[in-house]
């Protein structure tokens, strides 16, 4: 274990969900590094936040999950070492945006980004890991074109058959439906929508679905990808926060939303893909192993195997 | 990077917390040492070091010791009233005279841990009363002195000798194992398989999860042995603990999972350090309180903690103490627990109810048992399981259970005998799950169990 000592502490890069992270310097070994510090002072303790963070990534050593090279545990203060991003996707997307249009990536670079980010959330499945906060600010990019899975704080594992889990999570604009709708039996699927929800948002440079409120959220989603039923979706209408007078809608056409946004053509293999992923039905989403398998990855997959 | 041997804690670091009497590396010669001595040896150069560290004179120990135990039985008493009627209270009380446990158990009566809603009769007020009297008799064998010295009795004589239990393991055990293998691995989801269409099964993903469960099982496994480094405890003092332990999370009403974690927690830091026996309680309760951020969506707050203990521990003493354990255990919580593993096995019947439930309780019997300390979860469970159908009268394992639990018979049958041991003496051997496991909530496992071994005793 390091000493707070061994760390020169630079600017401050952020809020996360419970700490602050800055910009470190390890003074032995010249290498930048993020510390994440989380204050102690709380009544309970060492936050869950903190422990699940910590014990889960500490198991999660792979080149598109963000490395905690270390702990330190003070008496009101702890501080986790990260590997040194330099920036996150959402300031990323931001820095490109003219004037107030905001302007998506190129799509083989939405492509690049999205492999990695898939790399990543498989292996945190196969490791019996829900990442439960994935939007753009908690994927960190670096000057390589690397892109990692950083912020834990939400994370959990699971057991087989997954266990209840609250339904207080996610951000509110990358929340998939049935989590949305109160379903508590959610599993890998609730980090899959979010990742489809990322693909739109890189494609155009603005959100998809950015919700206010719970209700309007449903709204926004809907409106889009149709309302649900039981046909399509058997068992919807018995989640808890189902509203049967919801004014039923048929679903638009995807490329039609997005490609006005982008001045690349969206071919069919993206579409396909990314429909894929923004299934209503938790059941019928692509799985992360699926998703790297889909067609519009074929150069990537031909190449690694 | 989380190297263990750089991790150094300091008496200064922890004020308040837990003592360590002794650092790592002089344990690990020790316990060396001490595998190979004689029981009798062992004892006396335990009672020297006591005097010698002049900390705890026995005397003091004692104290501590009988302080402990009135808590142990204050809770327990909690416990008791929830699935016992007032008569059987009653009765309790006059059998067992007027001394200042009892003072503590008549204290309680009036407090919201009452159930009055005990809706499901069954005549055992008198069976219980007499366990409850037999269990008091039997602790007070161990625990109570008459002369300022700790007394050791006979259960304790065994128990500080014990040899881990572990899976046997050959060639034709291998050979059985590959072959259950071949027949049932599927690397692509059957689509015939009801459980390729759920979402909760996460069956893409079931078999990566369940080999990377199996290497975790083995990295987090506590010291087997750790017993002979502690100083002040015993295997018995572990078993009275985790009997609390075990009411405490009940009254949380908490997952399964959070009580195996808890432990594990528990075992696993007592592999790497010594504590005195007026912490091992913090010690319990500072794991349930990790396991359960780690596990529950809603944890049980300091207060209801300190609330619990009788504040017995503040709340400082509760968090210099989880945050040394945390440090000590390097932040590595992620222990599977073996409910993932019963569930697994249950697959090879179709998930039928009965032997998966009834498994449920002859799986909580094997936390107190000290032979298990060290034991891999998914062994426990496969020998639950597999208890568990022999009382319910199939005693088929076939190769499909072998798949599915990762053992053949042969390599469980000496756990599902010891677990069966057990269960012969339930209320004494572990007393608060025979206890849950009694109640309707829970199928009257315990019941079922002991119906069974009496009617093949007959």
């Amino acid at each position: 274990m390091s000493s707070s000592s061994q760390f020169k502490q630079l600017e401050k890069l952020g809020n996360g969900t419970y700490a602050t992270v800055y910009k470190g310097l390890n003074k032995t070994t010249g290498v930048y590094v993020a510390l994440k510090e989380v204050k102690l002072d709380s009544e309970e303790g060492t936050p869950s936040t903190a422990i699940r963070e910590i014990s889960l990534m500490k198991e999660l050593k792979h080149e598109n999950i963000v490395r905690l090279y270390d702990v330190i545990h003070t008496e009101n203060k702890l501080t986790l070492v990260f590997e040194f991003m330099d920036n996150d996707l959402k300031k990323y997307m931001d820095s490109r945006t003219v004037g107030n249009t905001p302007r998506g990536l190129e799509l083989n670079l939405v492509k690049y980004f999205q492999w990695q980010l898939l790399q990543g959330l498989a292996f945190c499945h196969e490791n019996k890991i829900l990442h439960r906060d994935l939007k753009p600010q908690n994927l960190l990019i670096n000057k390589k074109g690397q892109l990692k899975l950083g912020d834990f704080g939400l994370a959990r594992a699971f057991g087989i058959p997954v266990n209840t889990f609250s339904s207080e999570v996610v951000t509110l604009w990358y929340r998939a439906p049935d989590v949305l709708m109160g379903s508590r039996t959610y599993s890998t699927s609730i980090d899959i929508w979010s990742c489809g929800c990322i693909l739109a948002e890189m494609i155009t440079g603005k959100p998809l679905f950015p919700g206010t409120n719970d209700e309007e959220q449903l709204k926004l989603i809907f409106d889009i990808m149709g309302t649900p039923n039981e046909s399509l979706w058997p068992g919807v209408t018995k989640l808890p926060k189902y509203n049967p007078n919801i004014q039923q809608r048929a679903s638009r056409d995807l490329r039609q939303v997005l490609q006005p946004h982008t001045k690349e053509p969206l071919d069919g293999n993206i579409m396909d893909f990314l429909h894929g992923l923004l299934q209503l039905n938790p059941d019928m989403r692509l799985s992360a192993k699926q998703a790297l398998h889909h067609p519009w990855f074929a150069e990537y997959y031909h190449h690694a195997s | 990077m989380f190297d263990r041997n750089n991790v150094q804690p300091s008496r200064s670091t922890l004020a308040g917390g837990i003592e360590i009497l002794e650092e790592n590396a002089d344990q690990e010669v020790e316990n060396v040492l001490y595998r190979g001595t004689q029981k009798g040896m062992k004892r006396l150069e335990k009672r020297q070091r006591r005097v010698a560290l002049g900390d705890v004179t026995s005397q003091k120990a004692n104290k501590i010791h009988n302080a402990i135990h009135n808590k142990f039985h204050l809770t327990r008493n909690y416990f008791d009233k929830e699935n016992i009627h007032s008569p059987a209270i009653q009765k309790e009380q006059k059998n067992t005279g007027d001394d200042e446990r009892n003072c503590l158990l008549v204290d309680s009566s009036d407090d919201s841990f009452t159930d009055e809603e005990q809706g499901d009769e069954y005549d055992i007020d008198d069976l219980l009363s007499r366990r409850i009297k037999d269990q008091q008799l039997q602790t007070s064998e161990v625990y109570e002195d008459s002369d300022g010295e700790m007394q050791e009795a006979s259960e304790e004589d065994v128990e500080n000798a014990v040899e881990p239990l572990s899976p046997i393991n050959n060639d034709e055990i291998q050979n059985e194992l590959d072959k259950a293998f071949e027949k049932y691995f599927q690397s692509v989801p059957n689509p015939l398989d009801d459980d390729t269409n759920d979402v909760v099964m996460v069956v893409e993903y079931a078999s990566d999860i369940f080999y990377y469960l199996r290497e975790l099982e083995v990295k987090y496994r506590p010291n087997p042995y750790y017993m002979q480094n502690q100083i002040e405890l015993t295997w018995p003092f572990r078993r009275t603990m985790i009997d609390w332990l075990v009411q405490l999370h009940f009254r949380f009403q908490l997952l399964p999972e959070t009580l195996y974690l808890t432990i594990n927690i528990v075992d696993r830091f007592l592999s790497k350090k010594t504590v005195t026996l007026n912490r091992f309680q913090l010690v319990g309760v500072s794991a349930l309180f990790i396991a359960a951020k780690f596990e529950e969506i809603n944890c049980p707050t300091l207060d209801d903690l300190v609330y619990m203990l009788e504040n017995t521990y503040s709340r400082d003493d509760i968090i210099k103490a989880e945050q040394y354990m945390i440090d000590t255990l390097e932040f590595e919580i992620g222990w599977p627990g073996p409910m993932p593993f019963l569930r697994r096995i249950s697959k090879a019947d179709d998930y039928d109810f009965e032997p998966r439930t009834l498994a449920k309780y002859l799986l909580e019997t094997t936390i107190v048992e000290p032979r298990l300390v060290a034991a891999a979860p998914s062994w426990l469970a496969a020998g639950a399981y597999f208890l568990s159908k022999i009382i319910l009268g199939s005693n088929d394992w076939s190769l499909k259970h072998v798949f599915y639990s990762g053992y053949t018979s042969s390599q469980i049958v000496p756990l599902a005998s010891l677990i069966l041991e057990n269960c012969k003496n339930a209320s004494r051997r572990h007393h608060s799950v025979w206890k849950k496991y009694f109640d309707q909530k829970h199928y009257r496992c315990s019941q079922i169990v002991e119906e069974w071994i009496l009617s093949t005793e007959t």
